[in-house]
């Protein structure tokens, strides 16, 4: 009697803890099938792979008189810690702000190296971000958040649980309570960032993480915010710890 | 005068750009929310429109318009990947009534307030950084939300 008045109450509170508990970070690799998995691995076959050669280019290349990127950091960027490029975004106490990866690398790029500023997103800062990113592959992420810059993390962690445009859905409905679940023919997954810049299939080409929330906000028929914006930065920090404990994938490959 | 054209044909062509989002606007048929057996309700028809269950059905597929088969498994045996996030609709007819079967089509968010469930005739006024393109409009037209109602209430699982 007493023993299956406990089963009872355990049949009752065991899917409640298990409801209760924050989702164990999974990364979109483990969404996808074997053959796919196999092209991401293979340094050969991964299609992103060019845009890193592309980045390492531009990490060697330099305007006369000027340093080139491997001038301080290394031909192949050895000299940077693998730890610290997938601890990015991160608090930058001589910026007094929280800088991307790509941020970080364009501030380089500006001040060091004294040249013309690009936008945010340009093809050259994506390519040089798939490169240093993708020096880092198998490292675990682990994104700080520090009084600073916790404004930013709480920010990040408003605009996930909005609603946006007409379909009126949080970031935080199909990644994290509807995970792993079906929608039509897609399989939604958690959204991390650990394999960012990627490369899709759909657009066939390596897609910064900016990007990807565009293509999100089109598909919620939402106006989306401009790339390198206050809010894409928020959304990038937020979800950067949500990754934490993730290993580095850039290049990903994924749909 | 060619600058005044130019001008003129600028005004012109606003004017048939905001045209078709303004005239939506207006078009938007109020609802009154009822209650029934404790659930938000509503039952008038959309503009006091009559549904066509045939139409439903290929609204309710079509991935561009209601694409219900996205979240809700549906006795559409033709069509492949049903999606998982909502209940199936098998016998959603039995367990709803008209009324508050289109409470549910208008606004999900009447019902759970933490709903996915987009709202297909929510007022256009009322969505956050709505894209241009679909400013003044709502998700799905009057008529569509009773087709699809139309076609639900055929849905009354094993027969």
């Amino acid at each position: 009697m007493r023993a299956s008045g406990l089963l009872f109450l355990w049949m009752i509170l065991f899917p409640v803890q298990i409801m209760a508990q924050p989702p164990v970070p999974t990364s979109g690799y483990n969404f996808l099938g074997k053959d796919i998995q196999a092209i991401q691995d293979d340094e050969f076959l991964n299609p992103g792979m060019p845009t890193v050669e592309l980045g390492s280019q531009i990490f060697r290349e330099s305007e006369e008189g000027e340093k080139s990127c491997a001038s301080c950091h290394g031909e192949e960027g050895e000299s940077m810690d693998k730890a610290k490029i997938a601890a990015y975004p991160a608090y930058q106490p001589a910026y007094k702000k929280v800088h991307t990866l790509q941020e970080r690398i364009h501030a380089c790029w500006t001040d060091k190296q004294d040249r013309f500023p690009l936008l945010y997103d340009d093809q050259k800062l994506v390519a040089l971000e798939t490169f240093v990113r993708s020096l880092a592959r198998g490292s675990v992420i682990n994104v700080e958040v520090n009084e600073k810059s916790r404004a930013l993390y709480e920010q990040g962690e408003k605009l996930y649980k909005k609603r946006f445009g007409q379909m009126a859905m949080t970031c935080h409905h199909c990644h994290v309570q509807y995970q792993g679940i079906f929608m039509r023919g897609r399989k939604l997954t958690q959204g991390q960032t650990n394999g960012f810049p990627v490369y899709r299939f759909t657009s066939d080409r390596v897609t910064s993480l900016h990007r990807r929330f565009n293509e999100c906000f089109v598909e919620l028929r939402a106006e989306p915010f401009e790339a390198g914006s206050e809010e894409y930065r928020a959304l990038e920090y937020y979800m950067g710890v949500m990754s934490n404990g993730l290993k580095v994938e850039t290049p990903a490959v994924r749909f | 005068m060619g600058r005044n054209k130019t001008i003129f044909s600028i005004f012109l062509l606003s004017v048939f750009v905001l045209l078709p989002h303004s005239a939506l606007a207006d078009s938007y048929c109020q609802w009154e929310l009822a209650t029934e057996n404790h659930f938000p309700a509503i039952d008038k028809p959309l503009c006091d429109l009559k549904g066509d269950a045939r139409r439903g059905k290929k609204i309710a597929v079509d991935r561009g318009l209601g694409n219900c088969l996205a979240c809700h498994a549906m006795p559409i045996p033709e069509e492949d990947f049903h999606g998982q996030i909502g209940p199936a609709l098998y016998d959603v007819a039995q367990r709803y009534s008209e009324a508050q079967l289109r409470a549910r089509m208008v606004d999900a968010t009447l019902i759970n307030p933490q709903s996915i469930m987009p709202g297909f005739y929510r007022h256009p006024d009322k969505h956050y950084r709505l894209a241009f393109r679909y400013v003044g409009s709502t998700f799905l037209s009057a008529q569509q939300i009773e087709d699809i109602i139309a076609y639900l209430l055929t849905l009354r699982g094993q027969q």
